[in-house]
């Protein structure tokens, strides 16, 4: 979705010396948590039959159901790590399935798929009791980084105070960040944003999830302005730096890891 | 009521209809005024003959003794206020007896009869009394004159046209209030179909018209335009499923082909530039149908349950922060002129969508080193919120053109972009009721648009804002 890289192309390039790559499947980087029981319960079969074959190439088990009914049923028998959800589906509807599952205190994360792309229904599917929202058509990387980041989210526990990603340290209380003890300092949104990156370290993090996360805003943008703030952010904590730490995933976004 | 009276066309047709009412009763009012009093005067000349008649042969049979002594007798009879005349002169019109001095003068007609002026002397003022006689010449030259004031003619006259005028008057006025009455009424039904037909251009397509169940005219039209607002509906909710499945199913093939691309390209390592490209060209075949289809359905559907309190200037800041740095590749410089706290009830995402939009179009229009402005004015019960470029501008007459989708200015062929940034600017506007402006910026252009304050917004101040940024 981000065409228009081609008017700030020269700085993203300049700054991204270290590009990896994370296109398809085959070059997957494996993240290092993970090989996940994942449920898609999909009545498209070419769709389902897509997305079961790019997560279980990153080594992942898949289970299919094609309608809302053995879905549910599925989801309530087995312990899956993520589920996803197609929000239209014969028998019971997607977002029926996740209330349900709710309410039999089935708290799987589960990230909804949906053809209808409206701020509302999206809000309407987090309501239910979705943990993402994905709009169909989408970029195979950018539902594979929603999946690994709503797989580890269970795992993850949100009280810790200081974040490490190899010499990089962030203190939540203090809001402190230093880099090989050199004190960096940032805005409050590069912070937010590094906190976001650092919290999800060693995983691909999508434009998409960082404008969702970070700002809080779910929209299109017309330029790839978010380029543009993670190359400060770069120039920041990786410039003075021999080991980079801030990597752009071509065709995905952007990982964070020693 | 709002409107003037006038412009109502029920009122119009309804004063239409008691001018001529009120004309054709007048005439009929005239018919009768004339006829009665017509048959009233041949009365008067009947009795007039009448009498010449009883005179002239008293005459033939006693002579002028007799005669002069019968007219002696009956104007001795007559009450005072009677008002018969009589006068018998010789035939140079000498007073023989009468109770009228002298012959009036006056011309004949042919049947005999003489119109002329009383005066009564008995009275003073002396009033003047129209009346009519008859003359009738005896047969040895004398001249005999019976004549009657039309005094009670003239009253009764005079009783008539006050009647006809009263009564003329009081229909005209109680048709008139009747008729404000029934144009009430009638505006009242006309607005409630105006009201309905305004909720549904404003996107609220299952709105019907209300009807009363009595059946009338009013409730049959209602009936028709309900129903072919149902068909409408139905057609419109076909339409709306077609495109979506259109949107579904190419959006579908799209995404698997910028896949395949991608896949490909990954298994070429990073050597291929072209494949680069080509997934390049499919993202941005995806991104313009996803607007088109995010415009087309912010349209249609005109959905307002997600609208919420907005804190409009936290928004405008949000904006501004995130393309500062875009700016600043540029050498550009954003500067809030004027940003007072200020809260709208709306959509925050599609207000932050929209503003993105503006700004994103004034850091590319903008040459370098150029300078935009970022407002958001108070005033009374409204809140403007627009970004001033220092860019080319548009010609007046594009203005409306640049809103249109896919439109773009012969100047800015060679950016990048869609053409539908401003289109979908223009759809979040119509969804919160508002338009958007463009105006000259000397140099540049100004966009801006207006929305109301929420009235919510007082309880909404002393909440704390959570998007204060923190401080690191």
């Amino acid at each position: 979705m981000y065409t228009h890289r081609n008017s700030i192309s020269s700085t993203v390039a300049q700054s991204s010396e270290v590009t990896v790559s994370y296109i398809g499947r085959s070059q997957i980087p494996k993240p290092e948590a993970t090989t996940m029981r994942i449920l898609i319960i999909e009545d498209d079969q070419d769709t389902a039959e897509h997305i079961r074959r790019g997560l279980e190439e990153c080594g992942n088990s898949v289970d299919h159901a094609n309608n809302g009914v053995d879905g549910l049923a599925m989801a309530q028998s087995e312990d899956y790590g993520v589920i996803v959800v197609d929000r239209m589906l014969p028998g019971l509807e997607g977002l029926e399935v996740i209330r349900k599952l709710r309410e039999t205190e089935n708290h799987t994360p589960a990230l909804i798929l949906s053809a209808l792309g409206d701020v509302d229904d999206r809000v309407k599917g987090l309501k239910a009791g979705g943990d993402d929202y994905l709009t169909k058509p989408f970029a195979f990387a950018e539902l594979q980084a929603r999946i690994e980041a709503l797989g580890r989210r269970t795992e993850q526990d949100g009280t810790i105070t200081e974040i490490e990603v190899g010499d990089l340290r962030l203190n939540r209380l203090t809001r402190e960040v230093r880099r090989a003890d050199k004190k960096i300092n940032l805005q409050p949104r590069e912070y937010r944003l590094l906190e976001y990156l650092m919290r999800n370290s060693g995983q691909v993090i999508t434009r998409t999830m960082l404008l969702e996360n970070v700002w809080d805003y779910h929209f299109d943008p017309q330029t790839n302005i978010i380029d543009v703030h993670v190359s400060r952010l770069r120039g920041k904590i990786d410039k003075d730096f021999d080991t980079p730490l801030l990597h752009t995933v071509r065709g995905a976004g952007y990982m964070l890891k020693p | 009521m709002a409107r003037p009276l006038l412009r109502s066309s029920t009122f119009r047709l309804t004063l239409l209809y008691i001018c001529l009412f009120s004309t054709s009763v007048s005439i009929l009012f005239g018919f009768f005024y004339w006829s009665t009093l017509g048959f009233l005067s041949v009365q008067v000349d009947e009795a007039l003959d009448i009498e010449v008649k009883g005179l002239e042969e008293r005459y033939e049979v006693d002579g002028l003794n007799g005669l002069s002594r019968l007219i002696q007798e009956r104007i001795k009879e007559q009450p005072p206020s009677a008002s018969t005349i009589y006068l018998l002169t010789n035939s140079g019109y000498n007073r023989i007896v009468g109770n009228l001095n002298r012959w009036p003068s006056g011309q004949k007609d042919d049947a005999g009869f003489i119109d002329f002026v009383l005066e009564d002397t008995r009275f003073s003022p002396s009033p003047v009394i129209p009346a009519r006689g008859r003359e009738f010449e005896l047969s040895s030259g004398y001249r005999l004159l019976v004549a009657r004031g039309n005094k009670d003619l003239q009253s009764f006259r005079k009783r008539i046209v006050w009647t006809l005028g009263w009564g003329l008057g009081i229909m005209v006025l109680l048709s008139l209030i009747g008729s404000i009455l029934m144009n009430r009424g009638m505006l009242k039904r006309i607005d409630s179909i105006t009201a309905t037909s305004e909720s549904i251009v404003s996107g609220k397509l299952s709105q019907r018209i209300p009807t009363r169940g009595t059946g009338d005219d009013f409730d049959r039209l209602a009936e028709h335009l309900n129903h072919m607002l149902d068909q409408l509906e139905s057609s419109l909710e076909n339409v709306r499923r077609i495109s979506d499945n259109i949107a579904h199913d190419l959006k579908t093939p799209l995404t698997r082909l910028r896949n395949r691309l991608e896949t490909l390209h990954s298994k070429h390592f990073d050597s291929n530039e072209d494949l680069e490209l080509a997934t390049r060209e499919a993202d941005g075949l995806l991104a313009t149908f996803n607007a088109l289809l995010r415009i087309a359905r912010i349209e249609t559907d005109a959905k307002t349950e997600g609208f919420d309190l907005v804190n409009l200037s936290a928004v405008l800041d949000d904006v501004v922060e995130l393309y500062e740095p875009l700016a600043e590749e540029k050498n550009q410089s954003i500067i809030i002129t004027e940003n007072k706290q200020s809260y709208v009830f709306g959509d925050q995402h599609l207000l932050f969508q929209a503003i993105a939009n503006l700004l994103d179009n004034a850091v590319k229009y903008t040459p370098v080193d150029g300078e935009i402005r970022a407002f958001l004015k108070l005033d009374n019960q409204n809140v403007t919120i627009g970004i001033s470029d220092s860019g080319p501008g548009i010609p007046e007459n594009l203005r409306d053109k640049v809103l249109q989708r896919f439109y773009r200015l012969d100047s800015s062929r060679n950016q990048v972009g869609n053409g539908l940034g401003l289109s979908m600017v223009a759809a979040v506007c119509k969804l919160h009721s508002t338009q958007l402006c463009l105006t000259d910026a000397h140099p540049g252009l100004t966009i801006s648009f207006t929305l109301p304050l929420s009235p919510m917004a007082l309880g909404a101040k002393t909440e704390t804002d959570n998007r204060t940024p923190v401080t690191p």
